[in-house]
């Protein structure tokens, strides 16, 4: 089953639309209520909207910025005092109210249930009555009165040791295949990670478990907050993978992100990297330039399009992240189309000869003079994984 | 132990003949100038003076959920009531029919199985749409009529998920171990629903392709005891290696999965797998 | 013995006879750590002979010279020749991996609490690989 490609909006999200809507980059977008104002989200064309998923972010309820406040159904805008664990069931069906009808009003692809951000230390009992209690029961309960035809979608925020424990992850997933009445799940995972690609094989073959779990229990996989990985994990049959611009949207933590939101610092802007499909990794922009000089036929393994022409270009600024960003959709997008059109097993061989053959690329760099530090280092750990999932699916022969 | 009395009650009733005496209950079969063919149970519940008695409010229970269903698949309740002197009186339909652990043998072909399975998920699902699980689906409490046709019984640990349980946890909590789920095993309340009745349901689906032997049977995979083979998810898979049961694998496999996000999210799921499987086979 | 810190031993590089050849005669330039291109040299030299400028950037490490490696790599974007340099006590490691060094044309050192600098590959001179970057750098250590 082929599966959409969604730009997850943050900061610059104008690039991402026009990605979408002028260069048919991607099937829809997730919109960021952190990064977009209620104002501006209402004013989006129905076009983009029809084909949208709002996350209302409840990730940390103690704590909005400036643009959240603007849509009224934080408990910030709703209980006196903000949120407070012990009151806010009390006015939970408010918030749920207020979120539902806003996301009603703007008539997105799903109605989104959202849960809260919890630590790993909770024991998963307590985490399961606590996002019943405080969002899934109270929103469901105005889902029921509102009668909507939309596909439900409850946002699950899994973190590395329940992605990596067998017994919580099967908790978790008991609990998320039990609630009644929904049609999906946004999953969002956190790998804390020391490298910019996780290179965890233990977490990858475990979430690609996960991953599988759910699709074979018929809900909508929306996979939030990929990087390359997204790749990967398209073994597992996912709904709606995702591609995004900073790193913080396309990896997910939540003390880095989250747990002091609305006092965050100017946001340094990051070194320009660029994605080359052939390599499955990002590489430093400088380097760019001195492989197009090295390699024959470069262009060809950047991939050839007009941003392309534009960063091999002698007079490119090489501290413009916009149009690395710009090629990252287009060839990002294209190589998950390419290998979302393929049945699943035909996606594990085409998958495997691509991550082999940037083994090999990465070596032949190598062996070139260039030293990349640690790009390419992910991609053992996901040989590793695919080929212990494949081997559980009976694919490998 | 003490029979019931029930003389005084009968005699109200037009051809009343015993059914079934023992354990502080009798049935009987008698006419009702109304409802027809009704069965008639006078039972002792349980006090300070009759300890041994049943539990009451397991029977209203099942009375309370009885009588919000009216469909073929179990028997209508025509109604209940609580004597002070510590007996109950329960009317309801006279179903002419077999438990199906005395009658297995009548199911020997893989399509009469599978309509069978699909019978009794239409039946369960009546109950699951209320949001209640069974928790002691069994073949003595599945009624087999004259053709074929499955009526479900004993809903008395029966459990609203909407509800705290006012059973009494047994050993293993409520329920009848061999043909219970892991989970119920174990007595996990909170990961107790409609997938545990699932569960049962494989149990009994393979009993029926193994002709009444019990695939969890320490005889059949060694072990301990069935309740401990379940927790352990040790059962005869080698029954798929039969031809003609190979293509109900993938159906049993799932239903008895370990966990239950192993088995099907919703009726609708396992519905369409049973259809698909019965299409094929035209 | 080995050096304490990195911090001692690229003041100890700095005063070797070694950059002293490099430096000397003529105009030059030495400066730390230098920032806003890609990485940041312990420092950097930028000496001019004849017509033209010739850049070196230097990268002092302990021990971790695959790190030092990768670290170096980077300064060829805008620098002519890189180099690792690493405490004398400690480079045999590196020492078993020359051929990397080679490849990537980037210098290997070793330094001796003495000052004595051991040379074990000397990178040929080659333009730096980001042209804007050269630039930039140029402009800023005009001599």
């Amino acid at each position: 089953m082929n599966f959409e490609v969604y730009h997850q909006l943050g900061h610059n999200s104008v690039w991402n639309l026009e990605s979408l809507q002028n260069e048919g980059c991607g099937d829809g977008v997730i919109l960021s209520p952190r990064n977009m104002e209620r104002s501006k989200v209402e004013k989006l064309p129905l076009t983009i909207k029809n084909k949208a998923m709002f996350d209302p972010q409840f990730f940390n309820p103690h704590r909005i910025n400036e643009q959240m406040t603007s849509y009224g159904f934080y408990p910030q805008s709703v209980t006196p005092g903000g949120y407070n664990t012990k009151q806010f069931p009390a006015f939970s069906s408010i918030c749920a109210e207020k979120c539902i009808k806003f996301q009603e009003e703007n008539a997105f692809k799903f109605l989104t249930i959202p849960t809260q951000y919890i630590k790993s230390s909770t024991p998963i009992d307590t985490l399961i009555d606590h996002q019943n209690k405080y969002f899934i029961n109270p929103f469901l309960e105005i889902l029921k009165k509102a009668n909507s035809n939309k596909e439900l979608i409850v946002q699950i925020i899994l973190t590395r040791e329940m992605i990596k424990n067998p017994e919580s992850s099967s908790q978790l997933l008991n609990w998320i295949t039990g609630i009644d009445g929904i049609k999906g799940v946004y999953l969002i995972t956190e790998s804390k990670s020391d490298n910019k690609q996780i290179n965890d094989p233990d977490y990858l073959y475990s979430l690609l478990n996960i991953v599988n779990a759910l699709s074979e229990n018929e809900l909508i996989t929306i996979l939030g907050y990929q990087n390359t990985e997204a790749m990967l994990l398209s073994l597992a049959n996912p709904s709606i993978v995702t591609i995004g611009t900073y790193f913080n949207v396309r990896s997910f933590d939540y003390s880095r992100d989250y747990e002091n939101m609305g006092e965050e610092k100017d946001m340094k802007q990051p070194k320009p990297r660029v994605y080359i499909p052939s390599l499955l990794d990002w590489i430093d922009f400088v380097f760019i330039q001195a492989m197009n000089r090295k390699i024959p036929n470069f262009k060809k393994l950047l991939g050839e399009n007009k941003y392309t022409d534009e960063m091999l270009s002698p007079s490119y600024k090489i501290s413009s992240i916009k149009t690395p960003y710009k090629h990252f959709f287009v060839e990002g997008s294209k190589q998950l189309r390419n290998i979302g059109s393929l049945k699943i097993e035909d996606r594990y061989v085409e998958l495997n000869s691509i991550m082999e053959s940037a083994v090999d690329r990465f070596t032949a760099l190598e062996e070139i003079g260039f030293v990349l530090g640690g790009c390419g280092s992910h991609l053992p750990s996901w040989l590793t994984a695919a080929n212990l999932f494949a081997a559980d699916q009976g694919w490998r022969k | 132990m003490q029979s019931v009395e029930y003389t005084d009650i009968i005699t109200q009733y037009n051809n009343a003949s015993l059914v079934y005496e023992g354990g502080q209950r009798v049935v009987f079969k008698a006419d009702h100038p109304v409802f027809g063919k009704i069965a008639l149970k006078i039972g002792q519940y349980r006090s300070a003076q009759v300890p041994d008695g049943w539990d009451i409010e397991r029977i209203e229970r099942e009375i309370g959920i009885l009588q919000q269903i009216d469909s073929e698949y179990y028997p209508k309740n025509y109604g209940f009531e609580k004597l002070p002197d510590g007996r109950y009186i329960i009317i309801e339909e006279y179903v002419d029919s077999t438990p199906l652990s005395r009658c297995m043998g009548r199911f020997n072909t893989s399509a009469s199985i599978m309509d069978l399975t699909k019978n009794l998920i239409t039946g369960l699902n009546i109950i699951w749409d209320k949001n209640i699980v069974h928790r002691d689906l069994k073949p003595d409490n599945i009624l087999i009529t004259p053709n074929g046709f499955p009526k479900i019984i004993d809903l008395g640990i029966a459990r609203s998920l909407d509800r705290t349980t006012i059973t009494h946890p047994l050993a293993f909590g409520p329920c009848t171990p061999d043909y219970a789920a892991p989970e119920l095993l174990i007595y996990n309340k909170k990961l107790i629903d409609k997938r545990t009745d699932q569960y049962s349901l494989g149990i009994i689906l393979v009993q029926l392709l193994l002709e009444g032997k019990h695939p969890f049977d320490p005889v059949l995979v060694g072990g301990p005891s069935i309740p401990d083979n379940i927790l352990s998810d040790n059962w005869f898979k080698a029954v798929f290696a039969k031809k003609e049961f190979s293509s109900i694998s993938p159906i049993a496999k799932k239903l008895l999965g370990f966990q239950q996000y192993q088995r099907y999210r919703t009726s609708g799921m396992l519905l369409g797998e049973i259809n698909s499987w019965m299409e094929a086979q035209i | 013995m080995v050096f304490a810190t990195e911090k001692e031993m690229v003041e100890v590089i700095k005063g070797s006879d070694y950059i002293k050849k490099i430096t000397c005669p003529g105009p030059c330039v030495i400066e730390d750590e230098v920032c806003g291109y890609f990485g940041i040299p312990d420092f950097v030299i930028v000496k001019k002979t004849h017509k033209k400028s010739v850049s070196f950037a230097f990268e002092a490490k302990l021990s971790n010279w695959n790190r030092a490696l990768t670290q170096a790599f980077r300064y060829k974007a805008f620098v002519n020749k890189s180099y690792v340099i690493m405490d004398h006590d400690k480079v045999k490691p590196a020492l078993l991996n020359t051929e990397k060094f080679s490849r990537s044309n980037i210098g290997l050192l070793s330094i001796e609490n003495s000052g004595k600098v051991h040379i074990h590959y000397n990178p040929r001179q080659e333009s730096p690989f980001s042209p804007q970057l050269e630039e930039k750098f140029n402009a800023e250590f005009k001599l």
